[in-house]
């Protein structure tokens, strides 16, 4: 009876100490998927689910299960495919020339004596600055009337009559590209000034001994060193400007027509003032596997980066 | 050992333990009794979001706490024009309001979701005798009723006396018909610097914005939905005389109706096309501009006529709507009443402000208050002339569409007819469910 009792409480501890065994790394990381699963998992099955109904909240009694239908009036719709193309066009231009200029700029600014170094925290301040924030000062920028970008053009000589920028459907899309880039470009400055740093002077000395100019030490030397973070920072920022919401909307609405409309202003015309939940629903899981198909090429490089 | 392993678990059940208390925090703001029996309710609108009607709904708020100590209004401020995205997520969210400030368009749109409470049981024998009936029934859905009338806000033509006196129009003779009108504008554009706005007219791609083009469209004889009958196709008139409007720089284009106010108040706009608040906004911008004063420069009357020689006003009037999911209906409709109909509401709120009030009896109360020249010729001339719009469970549609259409027609050179039929085509698919 003792033995058996002995027996008893050493299982008992064992099985205490087999949980305690668990590997740490899960344990700690369990918080984090604990919140994942609650804010992007559910609402994502949810989402999935949704969109194989025709489901408007305005005719909650006319829900219907209609399979891929939903997907299959996603080909034939026009404002879905506009939105894609603007989609890619804000993307595109947003991420290609803050690139270039923030890589100017930190060229520029890793040139600076080091009694100018405040000057790159200030250089920062447009990344800060909320979306919203920036799509208003930039509204009040283009206004037609009062807007001093067209202030300084007519006194430029550039244009003879103030521009209806925000109204117009080929301006609008220039006008909220530049709130972007004027709101991202610190970004990447302050990533490549960081690239910058960690080239190893002894690299750069041998180029300037070898004879190098400045243009070829930039294409032989600093390129390659920043190529990772070029890379890294771009699909990065693809992935942030596919998402861009508060700049569009806070300036044009998706307007003029639909000519600034992006995808994720698309998803919430449709579920919020048009309330087709279930169609944008279907809208929305492409644009999650577009974004997803950039995030693993992200991953992916992330990984090749930091393994070699 | 032990206390070692210990650490790491101790430390997860602690996050795990925040975030479960950081998520159950927001129980703590819900609506609520407290053991004195004293019921919360949440009011969302934009009274208390815009500058010009803040304080005064905030004192109305005041006085109905001290008048009913067994409830309190916990305030929550919108932006007019976020109204129906606000109250869709929250009702969606399962956090929607006891009663909001709402516009016919989007209450009945919240009465299609099934997010509203039919409220004919909820409002006392002397509210349903008082209320205006045509206001009243403005807000019925399939056969409910669901918006309680507060303040009537019909959109009337205004028109600045000392411009068209400026440009050698007769300042008490405002255009009669559109055709006046185009024409008046022809000799403002000649004869006032071109910082002089002629008309206010909203053309964005939101429900707003069809609300405010109805009236116009129904002036050129033709509305894009009649009931069940889609006759986009017929607008081209309409169309031709929008495009005119922004290449001759009669209006600026892509503007809500609200930012041509502060026009207004640099004597910078000759047409309003506005409600009767439109006098305490403009005041609200300029404090020197007195009632006196304001009269000198401002005229109101019904919309010049079309063809059918008949007025048109769109209701652009703020109603009370009482959400399903409220714990506390009789509270709020409780506040309903008072906010529509209490001397101290009526006196601090409606009058100052410049709207109408939507109870008969408020003419009678306040008949000094109520004889000025604006209020008397929206009562008289312009509350006659509203017309209900399509109200539905489509009408954010219609609206998305109808607006696309109108912006497509002043920001580029495509066909007209091209643009209509385009139009015509998605408004017959919505009216027909595909």
């Amino acid at each position: 009876m003792v033995n058996k009792k002995i027996g008893k409480e050493l299982n008992e501890e064992e099985g205490k100490r087999g949980w305690l065994r668990l590997p740490l790394p899960f344990l700690l990381v369990f918080p984090a998927i604990f919140v994942l699963s609650i804010v992007i998992l559910y609402p994502l099955i949810s989402s999935s689910f949704l969109s194989l109904f025709h489901y408007e909240l305005t005719k909650p009694n006319e829900i219907e299960f209609n399979l891929l239908t939903n997907y299959k009036n996603m080909l034939h719709d026009d404002t879905f495919w506009l939105a894609f193309k603007n989609t890619l066009i804000f993307t595109g231009v947003s991420v290609v020339v803050s690139l270039v200029i923030g890589l100017i700029g930190a060229i520029a600014i890793d040139q600076l004596p080091e009694r100018f170094a405040g000057l790159r925290g200030v250089v920062l301040v447009p990344w800060i600055i909320p979306g919203v924030v920036v799509g208003f000062l930039f509204m009040l920028i283009f206004d037609v009337e009062v807007g001093i970008a067209n202030v300084i053009l007519k006194h430029a000589g550039i244009i003879k009559e103030f521009l209806p920028w925000l109204m117009d459907e080929h301006l609008a899309m220039i006008a909220v590209i530049v709130a972007n880039i004027w709101n991202q470009v610190p970004f990447y400055i302050l990533m490549f000034t960081a690239g910058l740093k960690a080239i190893p002077m002894d690299v750069k000395e041998a180029a300037i001994v070898e004879g190098a100019s400045r243009w070829q030490e930039f294409i032989h030397v600093t390129l390659p060193y920043l190529r990772g973070i070029l890379v890294i920072t771009s699909l990065l920022m693809v992935i942030r400007n596919f998402n861009n919401f508060p700049i569009i909307y806070t300036m044009t609405g998706g307007g003029p027509v639909f000519s600034t409309t992006t995808l994720v202003i698309y998803i919430y015309r449709l579920a919020f003032e048009q309330f087709n939940l279930g169609y944008a629903s279907a809208v929305g899981i492409v644009w999650c596997a577009v974004l997803l198909i950039v995030s693993m090429i992200y991953v992916k490089m992330l990984y090749k980066q930091v393994h070699g | 050992m032990l206390k070692k392993k210990w650490v790491p678990l101790t430390l997860v059940l602690v996050l795990v333990a925040m975030i479960l208390t950081a998520c159950g925090g927001g129980s703590s703001g819900q609506k609520s009794s407290d053991s004195q029996g004293t019921v919360e309710i949440t009011f969302v609108n934009w009274a208390t979001a815009e500058e010009a009607t803040k304080q005064q709904m905030l004192d109305v708020i005041k006085e109905f706490e001290k008048q009913n100590p067994g409830i309190k209004v916990k305030n929550v401020p919108i932006p007019v024009g976020e109204q129906l995205n606000q109250l869709t997520i929250m009702t969606t969210g399962g956090n929607a309001p006891d009663i909001a400030q709402v516009h016919f368009d989007v209450g009945i749109s919240l009465a299609a979701m099934g997010a509203l409470e039919p409220n004919d049981n909820l409002l006392s024998k002397e509210f349903l005798d008082d209320v205006n009936k045509k206001l009243y029934d403005f807000g019925m859905y399939e056969g409910k009723h669901y918006l309680i009338p507060w303040v009537g806000h019909p959109l009337g033509f205004w028109y600045n006396k000392k411009l068209l006196q400026q440009a050698g129009l007769d300042p008490n003779n405002p255009p009669q018909t559109i055709d006046e009108l185009t024409k008046a504008m022809e000799i403002i554009k000649q004869k006032l610097p071109n910082d002089v706005v002629p008309l206010q007219i909203d053309t964005t791609i939101r429900t707003l914005g069809l609300s405010h083009e109805w009236s116009f469209m129904s002036a050129f004889g033709t509305v894009p939905v009649d009931g069940d009958k889609v006759q986009a196709n017929k607008m081209g008139p309409y169309a031709e005389w929008l495009r005119m409007l922004v290449q001759k720089g009669y209006t600026l284009p892509g503007k809500k109706f609200g930012e041509f106010r502060p026009l207004a108040a640099q004597n910078r706009l000759v047409f309003g096309f506005d409600g009767p608040s439109f006098k305490g906004i403009v005041q609200s911008f300029d404090k020197s501009i007195t009632d006196e004063k304001f009269y000198e420069t401002w005229g109101v009357t019904t919309l010049p006529v079309g063809a059918d020689k008949k007025p048109y006003s769109a209701p652009d009037d703020h109603n009370l709507a009482i959400f399903k999911a409220s714990k506390h209906k009789e509270a709020a409709a409780k506040f309903a009443e008072f906010l529509a109909r209490s001397d101290f509401s009526i006196k601090t709120y409606v009058i100052p402000l410049g709207f109408l009030p939507t109870v008969q009896s408020a003419v009678q109360r306040f008949p000094k208050e109520f004889s000025d020249p604006a209020r008397k010729a929206f009562i008289e001339k312009i509350v006659p002339a509203e017309v209900r719009l399509p109200y539905g469970p489509n009408y954010s549609k219609i609206a998305t569409v109808v607006m696309a259409g109108m912006q497509e027609v002043i920001t580029t050179n495509k066909p007209i007819p091209e643009i209509l039929n385009n139009v015509q085509t998605k408004l017959e698919g919505i009216i027909n469910g595909k």
